[in-house]
């Protein structure tokens, strides 16, 4: 596989994965688990608005296993190491679609903000060694 | 539904996501890079990896979507990023892996950050 071919699919991996994550949040914000009883959970799961919330939810699954299916695909040729910053992305594009977008209308606080910046320099370090060090490239 | 719940739920999903990424790195191990797209999918599907790691990532999808329902995503979603601290710590026992001192600092940042998005999260 090309380098290229392998950007294609890290790319459309990272996007269909942020996707996933708005649609299944629109999904299953109005979603209660306030029964005790796991069966209400499922009846409440079942009985929610078709158009509003379980077509989010199955368009959100296929988004989800296509852009797993990408990321094994790009996995053949990238390192893990060199993949995973990528994924760092999508934390950054799901939180600014939550907070923009009106129907999901999510809070921006400066505690969250400096948790996101921990949290993608952190997966970038945790990257960065193994880079060096690794010599077992799986391409 | 108790408080705990909700946190038992996204600690389920980061573990389960951990487990996925580990057999999922045994699936991608034994593709060859050579290969077509159609013997690299068919290559896939013989591979008994791939279906472990498919229910693993299947199983962490539906407790993920239940963590979901009580976090919101753009708090939920970069604590996902735990799970690889722990597939870190996994890859060093199972595939034996190294954790450099930078690695560590990536971990001791992403677990600062976690418990960051925790506080606004709950």
């Amino acid at each position: 596989m090309s380098a290229r071919a392998a950007g294609t699919f890290l790319t459309l991996s990272i996007l269909l994965s942020s996707v996933a994550q708005i649609l299944f949040r629109l999904a299953m914000q109005h979603l209660s688990l306030t029964g005790d009883d796991p069966v209400s959970v499922v009846a409440g799961l079942v009985s929610n608005d078709a158009v509003t919330e379980l077509a989010p939810l199955a368009i959100g699954v296929v988004c989800y296993v296509v852009s797993m299916l990408c990321w094994i695909f790009a996995l053949v040729r990238f390192k893990v190491s060199v993949a995973y910053p990528f994924i760092s992305i999508s934390y950054v594009i799901v939180y600014a679609a939550a907070v923009l977008l009106p129907v999901l209308n999510e809070s921006i606080t400066w505690r969250s903000l400096l948790g996101i910046g921990f949290i993608v320099a952190g997966v970038c370090l945790l990257a960065r060694q193994g880079r060096q060090n690794s010599g077992k490239a799986i391409s | 539904m108790p408080n705990d719940v909700q946190y038992l739920l996204l600690v389920v999903s980061i573990v389960l996501l951990s487990a996925g990424q580990i057999t999922q790195k045994l699936a991608a191990r034994k593709l060859r890079s050579s290969e077509g797209a159609i013997a690299a999918v068919t290559s896939l599907l013989r591979n008994a990896w791939f279906w472990v790691s498919g229910s693993l990532l299947a199983l962490a999808m539906v407790t993920w979507l239940l963590t979901l329902s009580q976090f919101e995503v753009s708090k939920a979603y970069p604590m996902l990023a735990a799970s690889f601290v722990l597939t870190a710590i996994a890859s060093r026992i199972l595939l034996q892996e190294q954790i450099g001192r930078t690695q560590w600092a990536g971990i001791a940042l992403i677990t600062t950050g976690v418990a960051l998005m925790l506080q606004t999260a709950g």
